[in-house]
């Protein structure tokens, strides 16, 4: 029942790291742009609070806070005829990651001190430019650490794809097991694979945090 | 109303103008004529409704009756846009823009709104910077700045648009007292070159010095509008004598 | 295609057993993570020599590594070992993965608690462990229910990642549905409806215990 060195390597790099890891990968970075256009339109609306439009994306962040991203997945995949199970659970993950990023970018837009609006509306300074050039990098600064901290939901968010079949790492595994039947050793690898992505990103976040808690609070701590 | 006794052209006008929030009157059919080069100060105790009379010219604050006149044009909503460009405005809270350097706090108005060419504007920030003696901080983000250095910033970015008119909501009480001397050093400067300005302030003894009119407000209304000679020597109104009482201790 | 109401009369029955499934699930999953989590997290909070050690590792590793990939891990791994059902392991993974976030957010709550609080109660004569259960986790839990409150909404949805190990919970039974009369917009469509129910009422309760909360502290204040 043991399994020599050999499979081992197999397993880890063969398997998981050369032919589950890119897919995974391209996952996440497909869901994650997916999700922060749908993020970034819709916080920038709700922030606006443009009414009626305002109310609907309140609605659908709700709706994706309360249904499981699972059945979520398992919806798409049975209504979509066409797409490939990679762009079925790209689509998928963008649309319930998707509210997330734009809840946090609504708080970002509203936690910005009314000053700046004022002084950007009596310079007459027209919308985009005021949303683009001084709004939204002042929420990417504010909203850093929360939106990397969804990130990291978004990696582990991957793995359900592996339930309709998509190649990525947890499928990757599903198959292996059937030739090595050591769940401990497969299903462990994973985990340590996904624990070093997201754990990487956390410490990036903790980074991130602490150089906007500087360049929000001065340089009194420099 | 035109041929009033004085020459100068009148280029702002507020007449019967009122506002409210909710069931409060914070402006109470207040009319007030300022002319070219006025130094107009307003004054009296807070809640009186000065900041919110400063905000409605700039059109921050929407009136509920009455009309503003700029230049013989009705500000509406429509022009307001427009006007916005001549009326410069500084804050109590600088409201510096967090994520730019000074540089494009300056600029980015010119730029966008004005049209102007990116280096003529720099031009001209670098000349106004040097005039209020922080040409060094062009590159530095507000955070990195004291109280009257992002002060003195926020009055060369209202000025950047080139304003016939400024208008400060009290300027210096956000700043600790060794600050406020650069920051009205900044607005004599602006004195000393003719610019028309409606200043809220706190600071009587410089309102004394700049002033050119004194304006008392109470309880949403202009109680007092006097010369300024006239204004703490001549006028018998007992609230004011209070108040300056008070504030001159 | 469209909503199917003759389809949802005949399987009734299965939602309904479906849901139970899911609230039974949810209940446990959520008492026993609470617990765990609160002592956790205590451990976290007081640096126990050696044993914190080891429960740190064990929240950080488990926050950052995908549910689904732990409950295969749980469920094929243990199984081999020892008999356990499925049911146990169900959870066991869903307290093992959101326990450890519960954990931090306890850990959070009783950092942000003012050391006086615990200097008062030292000074009083009580123990340190009197101290913690007393004063300490009542405050904690207090000041973190929203958080908490979060969870469980958070654990509800996680619930639906049961079906892939034999559990016959609420998702599973709206693939069953599917994969029986190809009416997914009806399967899983009530499916979801049950969610968003759940998570309103838990929404509501949220919200109710915010307002006693409020209430109890208006006291206080007077």
């Amino acid at each position: 029942m043991g399994l020599s060195l050999h499979d081992h390597f197999t397993i880890f790099f063969t398997i998981l790291i050369k032919s589950g890891l890119p897919l995974t990968l391209k996952l996440v970075l497909g869901s994650f742009l997916g999700a922060c256009a749908i993020g970034l339109a819709g916080g920038v609306i709700r922030g606006l609070k443009i009414p009626v439009l305002d109310q609907i994306l309140g609605l659908y962040a709700q709706l994706c806070r309360g249904i499981p991203d699972m059945l979520v997945l398992l919806f798409f995949y049975a209504v979509m005829v066409y797409g490939s199970t990679y762009s079925i659970s790209v689509l998928a993950i963008s649309v319930i990651q998707g509210a997330y990023m734009q809840e946090i970018i609504k708080g970002g837009i509203l936690s910005i001190d009314k000053g700046q609006w004022e002084a950007a509306r009596a310079m007459s300074l027209p919308v985009p430019v005021v949303l683009f050039r001084i709004v939204i990098p002042q929420v990417m600064l504010i909203a850093m650490p929360a939106l990397i901290g969804q990130v990291v939901l978004l990696i582990k968010g991957t793995s359900v794809a592996s339930t309709i079949g998509c190649l990525e790492l947890t499928k990757r595994g599903v198959i292996a097991m059937a030739r090595f039947s050591n769940a401990l050793v497969v299903y462990g690898y994973i985990l340590i694979i996904f624990f070093i992505l997201c754990h990487a990103l956390t410490m990036l976040g903790r980074r991130v945090e602490r150089k906007v808690t500087r360049k929000v609070m001065g340089d009194l701590y420099e | 109303m035109i041929f009033m006794n004085d020459d100068k052209a009148v280029i702002l006008s507020l007449q019967h103008v009122t506002k409210a929030f909710g069931k409060n009157t914070v402006l109470d059919d207040m009319s007030l004529d300022v002319r070219e080069h006025e130094i107009v100060v307003l004054c009296g105790p807070s809640g009186g409704g000065k900041s919110t009379l400063l905000r409605t010219i700039n059109g921050l604050e929407k009136i509920n009756d009455g009309k503003i006149i700029y230049r013989g044009e009705q500000v509406t909503n429509k022009n307001i846009k427009n006007i916005r460009k001549h009326i410069g405005i500084v804050f109590q809270s600088f409201n510096l823009f967090d994520n730019l350097t000074v540089r494009d706090n300056l600029i980015i108005a010119p730029v966008k709104v004005l049209k102007k060419s990116k280096e003529e504007a720099i031009r001209q920030a670098q000349e106004f910077m040097d005039t209020f003696g922080i040409s060094d901080k062009m590159d530095a983000y507000p955070h990195q700045l004291s109280g009257g250095q992002k002060q003195r910033v926020a009055i060369v970015r209202a000025m950047m648009m080139e304003p016939d008119i400024m208008l400060f909501d009290e300027p210096t009480s956000a700043l600790d007292p060794e600050m406020i001397k650069e920051v009205l050093d900044a607005i004599r400067r602006l004195a000393q070159i003719g610019m028309t300005m409606i200043i809220v302030t706190h600071e009587i003894a410089f309102a004394k010095e700049v002033a050119s009119r004194m304006l008392f407000l109470e309880s949403a209304s202009i109680r007092v509008d006097a010369p300024t000679e006239e204004f703490f020597t001549g006028v018998q109104d007992e609230r004011l004598q209070k108040f300056l009482s008070v504030i001159l201790k | 295609m469209g909503f199917n109401w003759r389809i949802l009369a005949g399987t009734r029955d299965m939602y309904l057993d479906g849901l139970l499934v899911t609230i039974l699930y949810s209940i446990v999953a959520i008492i026993i993570a609470v617990l765990w989590g609160i002592l956790i997290g205590s451990i976290n909070f007081r640096r126990v020599k050696g044993l914190s050690l080891i429960t740190r590792a064990y929240t950080t590793f488990f926050r950052e590594t995908p549910l689904l990939v732990q409950i295969y891990f749980w469920f094929y791994g243990l199984s081999r070992i020892m008999p356990v059902s499925a049911s146990v392991i169900g959870v066991m993974a869903l307290v093992f993965n959101d326990g450890a976030f519960i954990a931090e957010i306890v850990r959070g709550g009783l950092q942000s608690i003012d050391r006086g609080q615990e200097e008062a109660a030292y000074s009083l004569g009580f123990s340190k462990s009197q101290t913690l259960f007393y004063f300490l986790i009542p405050q904690a839990v207090r000041k973190t229910q929203d958080s908490i409150m979060n969870m469980v909404s958070i654990i509800i949805k996680d619930t639906s990642l049961l079906m892939w190990i034999t559990i016959t919970e609420l998702t599973y039974v709206a693939h069953r549905v599917n994969s029986k009369f190809y009416q997914p917009i009806t399967a899983y469509l009530t499916a979801a409806a049950f969610y968003f129910t759940l998570f309103l009422i838990v929404q509501g309760i949220k919200k109710l215990m915010d307002r006693r909360a409020e209430k109890k502290n208006g006291l206080i204040a007077t």
